[in-house]
Formats: structure tokens, sequence, C-alpha cells
């Protein structure tokens, strides 16, 4: 074997090497990405003993450019470009016709499209005056950074010049109205008219969508030109834009494949669901597998976006597969930041928010409640038959409406009372960066607190009733180069958090002020919480807020992983072994204390007078401890090859890998265990042809021995077509790849049953008590009752998912527009789904079988537009997904009309009655053709709802429910940013929206009455035969008092609406304060801006309704009987303020 | 050569409990014993328990479904019952039903043990004769439940193997009271008379008797023991899984056998009528006392509850205990009640309201809470009157008291609850029925229907009864006695007499009162509160869709 190292230490005196051997020996060597142009490069030669693979990259760079004069700069995505040599540090004007070496990047710009336009050698005319007309000045980054090596040339000309190491620049003879092109490797180029002022300084802005870019997949990276898989991402920008606690809830509109859906704000418990690429089985989980730093974690919501430099999804079987059993719904991979060699850097971010709901309903005045009340008894008496009884008299009625008597006739605002219009949410990051050629450090610690809108939250002493949620980050990423050959990361993480409130759930809170009446309680009377008895069940939401004690949460999450890389260099050229290890832990404490919150019910006396009577009596605190505590440990071994032979370039890497997770909460205590090997080959030519197979073989527990493994293989193929050389240079289609996938992925679970193939396991339960044997007062005691469960199936296997992509990238007007599209399909076959037809009479839980089919087809892409206009430069950005889904088997029920079936349908589609409008009046009703209705024993009234009769038999009913709407998760979604920036300014909006989505409503956004409960206003559009006579605006049926078995409660197209909408997701205003004021304070930059969230809202749901709050999980086909209503989505209006040190 | 990569996939060996470990020992055996008793012992009160039945939610008593009662609040499942929304679309039998599925479940248990029993070591003779006979009262009592609500149903007597054909159809209304009656039997030779007190609430052989007598009456009933179904099949030789298809009156004769052996086993069982507590109180002793001696069999998933929980929470009017439940008890009931002498009441309207309460039956005062009465320790005065503290949605014009204890009240909020299944008192009132229609009113008839009524103070019923006459008093009686125990809609649904008018059809009526100036006591007036549905196809439940679309089961006719 020969040993690169010996061959330049040993081996001298040899001849010498050319400059490009160097560099691509130093590419291979580190693994580094080195770009340059040919044509600067071709002259030079390096002493061959110059390079020493002892030392940093950094430091060979430096030394194989000594002699040219040239220079290397570091790029984000860590590119290291070669660039034109440096003027001196006087920075004397050096015009191209000067210049030894012309910037010019020919061969480069074969394969960096993307790279600004070569400047042209070609003798350009000569300047017609040589007049002293100078102008000079400096080129910096977007952080202010001066650039050095940036090319400035005059437009239609080849005279130039480049800057020096500070970024300044100087050009001479330079005309009013002289257009100047700035341009720079891996930077956006910016063409400016010189305005004839002396002094031109530009900022010139990092071109994020290089193809360059290394882009995460499973157990690895890649350079995006090699990727043959669908995958898109995020970086921290974008991340940190949106003032939020969870990251889930900023992706959405990022990316596309992407679905989000959030469905509650309360604080510390807001995350959004996400599916990528929609939803593909209707069983088990659809969750995406979610990875930190390639390890797979239970909760990553609650990670400092400051720490997070990447969030990647893997959408298509090429890029999943390799996780074989848990990579069907795809994977979420999230990448944390790491150091980097140079001075410590210190950054702080400090964001204080205003939180208010983007929505809320309000309640029917007291009046109108009572008044409607009445109507509801009148109508629903007609129904059962009974006398009608009005239950508020008119002298009732009067006092409602005078307000007279505030005490027995309130008209209580549920909505004031208990929730309040703002909150506060701050949030604070210090991070550290830097290190050395043998140590680099990322160290970050950050704050997180938000508070909830709960009012009057304080009526127990020593007792917060308000929503609390407070974290603390901490990061630590250490990267040591023990060795050349051996280096090793040390990362630590650890999350706190801590969750304080009323014990009683928010959705129930919220659910009590939609349930709450506005006159079964006054509220306060002083600082008395009142009730009045007599009107029916009182609900008052702040007495039930503190009906169930306190509690305070204790969360905490600590991981640490250890990662070694060997080289194996000497062995096989290109080899290199990984070790991981991963430990992470989970403990909750949950502290409950209850103390009884006093009410007063109010009497009225004799004389007149008020008597408030306590219902309780003062008690002490009770308290009580709950523990929560897993772990989770992680062990991966293998080895990576990466090597180039000429224009072929091969890699591969292979590793095993176990994961087991204990929790006191699993099934038997058995700890959940999975293992696998996986791997991955890619083969390249030139960068033109691409191919790549990968695979995931895995076991789990949840089948039997000899089903346990599975294989899990998926093969994909790219062509990069601009590469050929036969296609035409031009610059409007600068770059073409076309890339398809097939492969396979499988999942092991459904529900959290474990172990399907065992024999059904009996739990034996005292908690709540199994049976009770003995006398009352005497021998009664509790005994243990044994629980027969879910039968087990020996033959359980694989569910297995077909995946299959085809995309296609491309470049146009030298990347001034980057497109990606994708189509897919996904074939789930063998779903672990449960038996649909087995008699109840088997009395047992059968096992799941391997017997569902699904499919899931769409396509997704996105759309970059980068311009300037002037000194204003921008970013449109836009993304698209569909995604449909059907089901193609599954065990369902004999139904008597096809229309009926569940199978060929989207999951989770609504079935509902059509609803034709109201009958308005009696002839309607008595019409002798009128469908009979099965419900309400057919007494209809006027502003009942008419209903299609569908099959034509003549009566209403279950059979005349038909697929209405989608389901309650989107099948399009996407969004649009605009982003940019104008001097120290930058901004960015986005727009989100999602569409093929239905809403059905919970009960008490669109009924009243029922249950005592309360009565939104807009329930006043209720018809009612004078609103009808007299053409007012009309919304709802007749009012009711009636629950959801009512002819008009069916699960109909009057309930179940679009739930399409629109959203100014995030937008963001900054502005970077000049360097010059900054020096001086030791700052390098600092920059303040303003961000919200969730600022505007365009749907046609009713309103005080948030579309994305139907309060049902996705997927759910329950509709409107749902009490369920989570604590509403909040708006969030942030400040913030960021200083670099 | 796999084995150690399989291991870290193997489940720990020894730690899961499995059907070889319940069938291990006699410990084990008892957890699975309490667990069918939890499944299988049928509650007159609906629950509020998610692990038991993960659809429940709190539910009035089914009481408002029938002539005794209305619910206070209009969500409950008996406004469904009262306006004939009863579909197969809703929740089984419009939420009345919400065992249906765990009843499956309670059988299967019961065939498993059968099955298996022989294979715990060790077990003494005795010992297993019990277990056999307490799983197949088990057994026996959730197919009478079921056959007194879909009329005949799949028997299924061994537990489903995998492999076997799911899809057992019904069997006909014969059959199952036969399967019934023969897993009673077996109950009966193998169940003690007795058990320590410790065991309280096993079955014994007096549950078994009263559980036959009830099964057999149900069966010899016009309901059933009869030639042609209320409505028929659209096949008609499905007409068998409602009826028998012919009527038999010696079937009265067999549900007369069957209750008087229940009375005679009945004191080796140490059960007897409650009778020393005076006849003012020992009728509320009875429903009041958890465990007294007129108690054969109680549910006793919990030992005591909150006022804010099942099954007070469903009863309980919310102007009392701002409950969900309040039953209001309606004058089609009250009017029921006799006289103290045993003359009917009469109602014509007046001012003296309470004088009209005071002459009734004392098993009145002991089962409603009516205006002026004392309700409980949290109320000592009962308002009901127009105005009342107590009126709001008190249709009915009173409230129902029975069932809720005086130990329940905002000072001491739990208590056990009396979750009565089998009382003695019913045999006797059995009895009295099966052997009037099998041999017309014998005095063994009279007999047995006085104990009943003189220990509450109401005089005999006049020996001079025709058959006829003493069939509307066994009736009555019946209504009084039982009243508000979960027997009504059963009794008037056997007795096919649901869609007479103001049974389940027709005007439901109610006292509206009045304070008189100057007076202490009230003004009433009767007032039709409502006019409740019945139709026909309601005289049996129907299958749940989601099970008749699997095509198995026959649906019931008219659904």
């Amino acid at each position: 074997q020969t040993n690169n190292l010996a061959k330049y230490e040993k081996n001298a005196p040899a001849p010498a090497v050319s400059l490009k051997d160097a560099l691509n020996s130093l590419k291979e060597h580190y693994k580094v990405d080195i770009v340059f142009g040919d044509q600067v490069i071709e002259q030079y030669t390096v002493s061959p003993g110059i390079i020493n693979y002892r030392q940093s990259v950094e430091k060979n760079l430096e030394a194989v450019l000594s002699t040219s004069g040239l220079k290397f700069r570091k790029l984000k995505n860590g590119t290291y470009a070669i660039v034109g040599r440096m003027s001196g540090r006087r920075g004397a004007s050096l015009g191209v016709s000067e210049a030894k070496t012309p910037i010019a990047l020919t061969s480069l710009s074969e394969h960096l499209p993307m790279l600004p336009q070569t400047i042209s050698t070609e003798t350009g005319r000569e300047p017609e005056k040589v007049a002293d007309n100078p102008v000079r000045g400096k080129v910096t980054d977007e952080k202010g950074e001066g650039l050095p090596g940036v090319n400035v040339t005059i437009k239609g000309t080849t005279r130039g010049t480049t800057t020096d190491a500070s970024g300044n620049f100087s050009l001479p003879n330079i005309e009013k109205n002289t257009i100047l092109v700035f341009s720079f490797i891996g930077y956006t180029p910016k063409e400016i008219i010189a305005d004839g002022k002396p002094i031109l300084n530009v900022s010139l802005t990092e071109e994020s969508k290089s193809l360059n870019e290394v882009v995460v997949v499973g157990f690895g990276t890649q350079k995006k030109a090699t990727v043959t898989g669908a995958i898109a991402n995020v970086t921290t920008k974008d991340l940190v834009q949106s003032p939020v606690a969870n990251i889930s809830n900023s992706l959405v509109g990022r990316m596309p494949g992407l679905f989000a859906v959030q469905a509650s704000g309360e604080p510390g418990n807001d995350a959004s669901t996400l599916r990528i690429r929609g939803v593909s089985t209707f069983s088990g989980a659809a969750d995406p597998l979610i990875l930190v730093n390639g390890i797979e974690v239970s909760n990553y919501n609650n990670i400092d976006p400051n720490e997070i430099e990447n969030l990647t999804i893997l959408k298509d079987a090429s890029a999943t597969a390799i996780y074989g059993i848990r990579g069907a719904n795809g994977v979420i991979i999230i990448t944390t930041k790491r150091g980097k060699v140079g001075k410590p850097q210190l950054s702080y971010t400090a964001n204080l928010a205003v939180t208010s709901f983007t929505n809320l309903r309000k309640g029917m005045d007291s009046y109108n409640y009572a008044r409607l009340y009445n109507e509801a008894l009148r109508n629903d008496a007609y129904v059962t038959g009974a006398v009608y009884t009005p239950r508020f008299t008119e002298a009732d009625l009067a006092k409602y409406r005078s307000g007279e008597d505030p005490v027995f006739y309130p008209n209580t605002d549920w909505y004031a009372l208990v929730l309040k219009p703002q909150a506060l949410q701050t949030q604070h990051n210090l991070n550290l960066n830097g290190g050395t050629e043998k140590v680099r450090y990322f160290v970050s610690a950050g704050f997180f607190s938000q508070g909830g809108q709960f009012n009057n939250t304080d009526l127990i002493k020593e007792f917060d009733a308000n929503r609390k949620y407070k974290r603390y980050n901490f990061r630590s990423n250490f990267d040591f180069d023990v060795t050349s050959k051996l280096k090793v990361s040390l990362d630590v993480a650890s999350q706190t958090e801590n969750l304080s409130g009323a014990n009683w759930p928010t959705v129930r809170v919220i659910e009590g002020i939609g349930k709450a009446n506005p006159l079964t309680s006054p509220g306060f009377i002083g600082d008395k919480l009142v009730n009045l008895p007599g009107l029916g069940t009182v609900v008052n939401p702040l007495a039930d807020m503190f009906g169930q004690g306190y509690n305070r949460q204790f969360r905490n999450f600590l991981q640490g992983s250890v990662r070694v890389d060997y080289l194996l260099d000497f062995l096989v050229p290109g080899l290199s072994a990984t070790g991981i290890l991963n430990y992470q832990n989970n403990n909750t404490e949950t502290l409950t204390n209850l103390r009884p919150l006093i009410t007063y019910n109010a009497v009225r006396l004799p004389d007149g007078t008020v008597n408030l009577i306590p219902q309780n009596i003062e008690q002490p605190f009770s308290f009580g401890q709950n523990i929560g505590k897993n772990r989770r440990t992680y062990a991966q071994f293998g080895f990576d090859y990466k090597r180039n032979f000429g224009d072929h370039s091969v890699t591969s890497t292979v590793n095993y890998n176990q994961t087991k997770y204990f929790d006191p909460n699993l099934a038997f205590l058995v700890p959940n265990g999975y293992q696998g090997v996986v791997g991955r080959a890619t083969y390249g030519y030139k960068n033109r042809y691409l191919a790549e197979f990968t695979f995931g073989y895995n076991g789990t527990e949840n089948f039997a021995p000899g089903k346990r493994f599975g294989f899990f293989p998926a093969y994909s193929l790219g062509w990069a077509v601009s590469e050929e050389p036969f296609f035409p240079k031009n610059d409007v289609l600068t770059y073409m790849k076309i890339r398809g996938s097939y492969g396979e992925v499988g999942n092991d679970r459904i529900g959290g049953d474990r172990f399907l193939y065992r024999p059904s396991a009996y739990t034996q339960s005292n908690n709540p008590a199994g049976y009770f044997f003995g006398e009352t007062g005497s021998t009664i005691t509790a005994y243990t009752r044994a629980i027969e469960g879910r039968l087990g199936n020996p033959d359980v296997t694989w569910e297995r998912a077909v995946k299959q992509n085809l995309g296609l990238e491309l470049s146009l007007w030298k990347s001034k527009i980057s497109v990606t599209a994708d189509v897919f399909s996904e074939d789930r076959n063998n779903i672990l789904a449960n038996l649909g037809t087995v008699p109840a009479t088997v009395g047992a839980t059968l096992p799941a079988y391997n017997l569902g089919r699904m499919r899931n087809r769409g396509f997704d892409g996105d759309i970059t537009y980068n311009d300037r206009i002037g000194q204003f430069n921008f970013t449109v950005r836009g993304n698209f997904t569909f995604a449909r889904n059907k089901v193609l088997f599954q065990d369902e029920v004999q139904r008597p009309f096809t229309y009926q079936y569940r199978t060929g349908q989207r999951f989770g589609q609504y079935f509902g009655l059509i609803a034709d409008g109201l009958y308005n009046t009696w002839e309607e009703v008595n019409d002798a053709s009128r469908p009979v209705s099965a419900w309400n024993n057919n007494r209809l009234q006027p502003g009942d709802i008419r209903y299609k009769d569908v099959n034509g038999d003549g009566i209403i009913n279950e059979d005349d429910a038909v697929p209405i709407g989608y389901s309650n998760f989107p099948e399009k979604i996407f969004g649009v940013s605009l982003s940019g920036g104008y001097k120290g300014f930058d901004f960015s909006v986005l727009f989100q929206g999602a569409s093929n989505v239905s809403l059905a409503y919970a009960r008490r956004q669109v009924r009243g009455w029922f249950e005592n409960s309360g009565a939104v206003d807009y329930l006043i559009n209720s018809w009612s035969a004078e609103r009808y006579e007299q053409g007012q605006t009309i919304w709802f049926p007749r009012v009711t008092t009636g629950a959801d078995e009512n002819h008009n409660n069916k699960m109909s197209t009057y309930w179940v609406r679009d739930g399409s909408y629109v959203r100014l997701k995030n937008a963001e205003i900054g502005y970077n304060l000049p360097k010059e004021m900054l020096s001086r304070l030791g700052l390098s930059s600092t920059r303040i801006f303003v961000s919200a969230n969730n600022l505007l809202t365009w749907s046609s749901v009713f309103p005080g309704v948030d579309p994305e709050q139907s309060g049902t999980p996705p997927g759910s086909t329950i509709g409107g009987t749902t009490n369920e209503e989570p604590y509403p989505l909040t708006r969030t209006i942030n400040f913030g303020l960021n200083l670099r040190f | 050569c796999d084995k150690p990569i399989d291991q870290f996939l193997d489940k720990a060996p020894g730690v899961d409990v499995n059907e070889s470990t319940i069938f291990s020992s006699r410990v084990q055996l008892e957890t699975y014993i309490a667990g069918t008793y939890r499944l299988g012992i049928h509650s007159p009160f609906h629950y509020n328990d998610a692990n038991l039945i993960s659809t429940s939610r709190l539910f009035t008593i089914d009481a408002a479904i029938t002539d005794e009662a209305e619910s206070e609040v209009t969500f409950m499942h008996t406004e469904s019952w009262n306006a004939a929304d009863i579909t197969p679309t809703s929740a089984p039998a419009g939420r009345e039903d919400e065992r249906f599925f765990i009843r499956w479940t309670a059988i299967r248990n019961a065939n498993i043990i059968l099955e298996r029993l022989n294979d715990v070591p060790g077990l003494e003779e005795a010992y297993k004769n019990q277990v056999i006979g307490e799983v197949k009262f088990i057994r026996a009592l959730n197919y009478s439940e079921m056959l007194k609500r879909y009329g005949g149903v799949p028997i299924i007597d061994k537990r489903f193997q995998l492999t076997d054909d799911f899809k057992v159809g019904r069997s006909s209304v014969e059959d199952v009271v036969n399967f019934i009656v023969a897993d009673c039997d077996d109950a009966i030779a193998k169940l003690p008379a007795t058990y320590p007190s410790t065991f309280r609430g096993r079955a014994t052989k007096t549950a078994a008797h009263l559980l036959k007598s009830r099964t057999l009456l149900y069966a010899a009933s016009p309901l059933f023991n009869a030639a042609t179904p209320y409505l028929n099949m659209p096949n008609a030789a499905d007409n068998k899984l409602l009826c028998y298809g012919n009527e038999n009156n010696s079937r009265w004769q067999l549900a007369a056998d069957a209750a008087k052996a229940a009375i005679d086993a009945a004191s080796a069982g140490g059960f007897s009528l409650v009778t020393d507590k005076g006849v003012d109180r020992n009728y509320k002793f009875v429903w009041e006392q958890p465990d007294n001696a007129e108690i054969v069999l109680a549910e006793k998933v919990y030992n005591t509850r909150a006022r804010t929980q099942f099954p007070y929470y469903g009863m309980a009017p919310s102007s009392i205990a701002n409950a969900w439940g309040g039953v209001s008890v309606i004058h089609n009931f009250v009017r029921k009640y006799e006289k103290r002498d045993g003359k009917p009441q009469t109602w014509p309207g007046g001012t003296d309201l309470l004088k009209k309460y005071a002459e009734l039956d004392p098993r009145f005062a002991q089962t409603v809470g009516y205006t002026s009465s004392r309700y409980n320790g949290d109320v000592q005065l009962l308002e009901t009157f127009q105005g009342g503290r107590h009126a709001a949605d008190c249709e009915g014009g009173a409230w129902l008291k029975k069932f809720i204890p005086d130990a329940v009240s905002a000072g001491t909020p739990n208590a056990t609850y009396n979750g009565i299944v089998f009382r003695l008192a019913e045999a006797y009132l059995n009895y009295a029925e099966a052997l009037n229609e099998a041999q017309g009113p014998m005095p063994a008839a009279f007999e047995a229907v006085n104990l009943v009524r003189q220990r509450s103070g109401m005089p005999p019923l006049p020996a001079s009864l025709t058959k006829e006459q003493f069939r509307q008093r066994i009736r009555n009686e019946r209504d009084i006695e039982l009243a508000f125990e979960n027997h009504r809609l059963w009794d008037i649904r056997r007795w096919k007499v649901a869609e007479q008018d103001g049974v389940m059809q027709g005007a439901m009526q109610g006292l509206r009162i009045t304070r008189v100036t100057g007076s202490t006591d009230f003004a009433y007036q009767v007032y039709t509160f409502e006019n409740r549905t019945f139709l026909p196809r309601m005289y049996l439940h129907p299958f749940p869709n989601s099970e008749v679309f699997k095509g198995y089961l026959v649906q019931n006719p008219g659904y």
C-alpha cells in the first residue's frame, strides 16, 4: 500500500507537482471541497514536500499557495475557494490588463454554473478618457466583514480589479453611470451604477443555493450536486426568524414536501403535527423519524433554534431506506452547529415578544341567550310533543336586557374573565464559536419563557393557575483532532423545561369558556367568585380551572454523544471508521398541589339584600408527586469509503447500529430494541452520471424470530444533463439534473402494541380497582383483576412501502432562478392493520394482520428567484406540495350502498349528508314528497336542514351519507417567502397556506344551549321565521337545545366546511448597525429586528375560529361531536437584538 | 448463529403474565375471576368509567325512558328514546346498551375459565364447582341481559380460536332461554349457598335461582311467548329470533316454579326481606344500605363514590348537587301509588297536595323527593313549587330520592352506592305474577305479594281479585316496589304494554305546584309536559349497524 504521506515526505527530491494536483490531493485527503479555476492555477507548481498532512487543510492551503500569491477563502458551507491574487496592502489599482492572471474561471463555470460569469479575457475597448476620476470603496459580506479577492469589473470591458485583504478596492477613471460588476465565488454578483461619488461601498450576499452546498443525508453528508434523492432543508437563518418556542412551528411553509398542522397554542405544548408528503398509512403512526445529529430522539421541539445549523427532511426511499423499518414516514434530521477554526466569536441574541390570540369567538349576551333559549325550547317542544314551557319569563328577559340586576340577571363575558389579551415571551441565547486546528467548539446557552393568557389566575394565594413555560437550553459540541487520523467529537446537550399552571387541562379551560353561559354566574362580586344555582347546571370555567389544583412540571432531557472518526488511509486510501455512542436521559417530575377554591352562591334575602354563601371551607394545600423517566442508548459502528479515480468517484458507507429504549411505561417493563445494518454506495462520473444504492437491514422486537429482520433496498440514478458535452452552453438554462429513485421502506408498529407475534399477555391491575368483594363498611376489599391482552399473530411481519420519486433540478439565468420539482408515489403493502369485520362476539382484541394497502401520490417543488434592483437585493421563494392518498384495501364491513365504502377513499375522508339549504316554510316541510327524516321522529319544522336523499328511498338516514369534502389534513400546502436587503436593512415575509382540507366544526363553534351550554355570538344568525321573512343573514338552522342525535346535528356539508387558509405566517425586518459605530464597543456586528408570527389569516371559516383548530387529531372523522377546543393559536410580535463580539 | 443478535430483540423471559400464568395457581385464577365479575355483572346504573367502557359517559338512569321519570337535561340518552330516535347507527340502542361490547368479553372470559380450569393444579373439588358455578352464572346473566334487549343472539359457548369461523349467527329465543336455564341449573347445583362475609358479592345459589326465575318469567311473557312476533321479520323463518313461535301457558308454570325455588333457597343463603326497621323505613333501608339481608347480588365495581361521580351524578338534580342528571319523578308514576288503605288516590287538582301525598303508600316518601319533604343532608326542605329553589327543570313536580343516600352530601361527598342486581323481593313478585298467569290468583300468589306489601305497611290485596285484576295489581306492585331499579323498561316491553298511552307513548304528565297564600299546603295542577313516541320496532333493540354490516347478524325488524 502506498501511503500518501510517505509519497510526499519521503520520496523527495521529486519533480515539482502541479498546484492542481496538490490541491486535488488536499481535496481527497481532507474530504473538503476546494474549487478553483483551472486557468487561475495552471501555471503554478509546488514543491512536492510542501504538504504536511499532520497539519490542517488550511495550513496546507497556505503553504501550497504561498508561492503563487493566490489566496483561499472558506465559504460557509465549508468549501474552500481559490481566488485570484490580491493586491498589496496599499490597494493599488490593478487593471486586468496588468494582472498576470486574469480571474478567469472558465473551467469552473462548468462545474459551478451559479458562479459569476467569467470575465472575458478578450480585449475590450480601451477607455476613451484617461481622466483621474477614481472610485474607491469596500466590499463586505452580509455581516459587514470585508471580502478580499472580489472581482470588480466595468461592465462590458475587461477592466477591473480585485479587493484587498480588507475588502477595499480602488478603480481609476470611472465615469458617472458606468456599471460596475462585483462578483465573488459563492456570492450573488451585483451590478452597481457609479453615481459619480468617489466612495462606493458594496455588500454581497452569500449564494446559499450553491450546488456546492453540502446536504445532510442519512448517516452522512453529500454534495448537493451528487444527490439523487429527494431532500429539502432549512437553515438556522429561517428557523430563528420565527419567534416561536417550538421548532415544528417554524417549519411550515418553508420546505416542499412537509405538511404541518398546528392544533394548539398552549405554552410548552404547541407542537405541530408534521407529515412528510402527507399520510401514507391508515393505521399505526404516520410521524416521521426525527434525528438530531444522526441519532433518534424522543423530543426535538425543545431544542433552541439558535443551536441548529440545518434541518433536513428526507422524502424518498433513496434517502430513507437506509433507516429501514423506521424510514417509512420520512425522516427529519436536525444538525446542530459546530465550531469553526478562528478566534472566539460570541453572539448574543435577545428577544422580547408579546403574544395574543390570532382569533377569538365572543359569547352571546345574556338577553339574546335567554331569548333564544326560549326559542330553542319552543322548537324542541314541537319535536318531543312537549308543552312549550319557557325557561325565562318576559320579566326575566327584560331584566337581562336592562342589566338592572347584575347579580341575579348577569351578563357575564367569560372570554374576558378567563382570557387576557396578551402575554409576554422572552428568549435569550448566548453562544460561543471558535477553535484552533486541534480543537473546535460551539457552546450555546439559551433561555426561553412563555406566559399563558389566562386571566384571574391568582384566586388562590400562592397558586398561579396561568400556564407558564420556561426552558433552559445548553449545548456544547467539541471536535478534537487528536491526531491527523483520529478525530473525536463530544456533544453534550440538555434541555430543562418548567411548566406550571392549573392542573386542569387547557383544552378543558377553553372548552369551559364556550360551555359557560352568561347567566348562571355573575362572575365576581368584589373578589368573590359567585354562582347562581337553580338555573340548571352551573358552568363556571374559572372555578373549574382551580378545581384540580396546581401543577408544576420539571422536565429534563440530557444527552451526550461521543463520535470517533479514524482515518484508515494506511489500509485503503479513502477508508475511515466511525463509531458513535449516545445516551439520552429524560426525567420528569410533576408536583401537584390542591386547595379548594371557595366559590359563593348568591341568595337574595327577603329584605332584598344579597347574601353570598361560601360553598367550601378554607383547607390547606394537599400535594402529590409523580415521577417519570426514560432513557435511550444508541450505538453505531461502521466504515466510510470515499475516493476518486480520475473522473470516477466512489463512496460507500456501511454500519451496524442498535437502540434500546427504557421506559417504565413500556409494556412488561421490557426495553424497546432495534438493531440493523445499513449501507450506501454511490458512483459518479464527472458529476454527470450518478448512481446510488442504499439499504437497511433491520430487526424489530415486534415479529417472531425468523420474521423479524427485513431488508430494505433503494436504488437511484441521476443525470446532470447540463454537464454533457453536447449540452449547449447558454445563459438561460445553466444547470439541469434529472434524478429518479425506487426503494422500499418498512414499518413494524401498530399503535403502542409490542411483541405483536407473542401470545396474548394478561395485565393484572388494581388501579383503578379490579372488583370489590366483601361487606360494605366491614370486610369490603379490592381484588386485583386480570385482563386478557391483544391476541398474538405469529405470522405478522413488515409493512412495506414502495417509494418512487422522479425529480428535476434546474438553474436558470445564472442561478437567478433555481427550481426543484419532484413527483412521487408511494404504495404501502401489508399494512399492519386491525381486522374490521370480526364480530364483537369474539370478545377479544384481535391481533394485527398484514392486510392493508394504501397509495399516496403527489408532487412537490420549489422555486427560488434571486435578484437585485440597485442596492436592493431580494429573494423570492415559493414551495408547493400536493399529496393525495387512497386506501386501496382494508378489512371493511359490507355496506348497503357502494358509495359508503371507506376503501377507495382518502384516509380520513369525511362522510356525511348533503345539506341542501333549509326548509323555510311549513309548506316545504309539509310537502308530501319531502323525504322522511330518520331522526326527530320526522317532526321537521321550518329552519331544519333539507338533506339530499342520495339513494332516493324517500328516507333520510345514514344510508344517504356520502363522501363530503376532504379529510382534516390538507392535501395541498404551500409557502411563499420574500426576503431581501437594502444597505443595512433586511426583511422577510412568509405567506403560508393549505387547501383541499375540511374543517368539521367542534360542537360549540356552531351550536349552543345544549347541556346548558353557552352560545357563540354569531349564533344570533340562526334561522327564525322573523329572520327569514325579513331577509336577514341566516348561517345556521333553527336553534335547539338538543344534542348530537338531532336531525340538524348530523354530520353533513352544513358542518364540514372548507378549511383552506392563507396566513401571513411570519414577517421580519432587521437593521445592521454600521460597523464603524460598533468597533469602538468591541462589537463586530449588531442587528436589531422586529419579527412577527401568525399576523394575518384569510379563510372562510366562521369568525373567531382558526382553520387549523378543528379539535380533532389528523385523520379523525369524528367531526362535529367533539368538545375538544385547544388553546387558541397565538400571534407573536417580537423585538430582538443580536450582538456579535 | 444469529442467536446473540436475535436476543437483543427478544423479550426478557418470565416477566409477563400469559394464559398459562393465569391458570397456574388459585391466586392467579382469582384475579381473572375478579376481572370477569367486573366485566360481567350488570349494574342498574350507567357507568362513567372509561376503564370499563371506553365510550361511556355520564348517563342518567333508564327510568326516564319509561313512565317513571323524565330526565332534567335534554342531552341524555333517554331523550332519544322518548322521541323514538333509536336507530342502528347510534351507539348500541341509543346508548342504553353501552355494555354491548364488553358483554362478549365477559362471556369469553367465562368460556376460557371453563376450558382451562382443570389445568390449575391442586384445586379442591368444591372450589372448582364454585368457580364453574360462578362463571356459568355470569355467562347466563349476560345472555339474559341480551335476551331482554335483542331476543335471540349468537350462542358462544366456547372461546374462539383465531382459526375459527367467527360468523356465528343468532340463535332462536327458545335456544337462548334454554341455554341460560341450563347454565343456571348447573350453577344452582354447584354454587355454595353462602360465602364468608369477605366474599359477599359473589354469585350464590340463590342468585342463580333468581336469574333463572327472571329469565323464565321473561320467556313466559307475551313478547316472547307468542306465535307471531311484534313485527314480522322479512324472512318468516327468522321470527323465531324474536319469539317462541307458539304461545304456551305452561311456560308460566316453569317461571312460577323457578321463582318458588328461589324463595325457598333464600333462607339457606341467609337472605330475607327487611322487616325490622319499621314500615316507614324498611323500604328505604333496602335501597340505602348496601349488603342488607335482602340483597342477593349487587354490582361492586367501586367501593365509595363521590357525589360528583357515577352513579349519583346521573341522578341528583343540578339545583342540589350541581350535577348533570336530575331525575324528575312524573305524575304517570306517582298516581300508581295506592293510598295507605289500598285504594287508589285521586288527583283532581286542588290546594291540598301535601295532604294527598301524606295519604300515599309509605314507599312513596321513601322513593320520591316531593315539595316540602326532606331530600337529604343537603336539603332539609325541598322546593319544587313554581319559583322554588329546586323547581328548575322539575317537569314532573318531584325529584327522585331513591338511590341517593343521606350519606352523600356536600359535607360528606362519598358514599357506597347500592347497585342492586337481584334482591329477594323480586322473587316474591315474580312468583305471584307467574303463578297467577299459570293457574290464576292462587292463595300462594296472594301470600307472596302481600309479604312485600305488608313489610311496608300496605294492606293485603283483596282476596276477591280475578286473574285479570290480580294481573293489574301485581304489575302495579312491581312498578312501585321495584321502581327505578331498572325493571320497568323491560317489564313494559315483555308485557307488550309499552305502546299504551301514558306508558312509553303519549302524554307524560307532571304536577304544576304553586304556593297557596295563607296555607302551608300547595296547589297542584296535572299537566302534560311531553308527548312521547313509541314505535312497535322498539320492543326490541336494534343491533348496531357496525355489527350487522359484518354479515353475521339478522337485524331486528323495523330498523
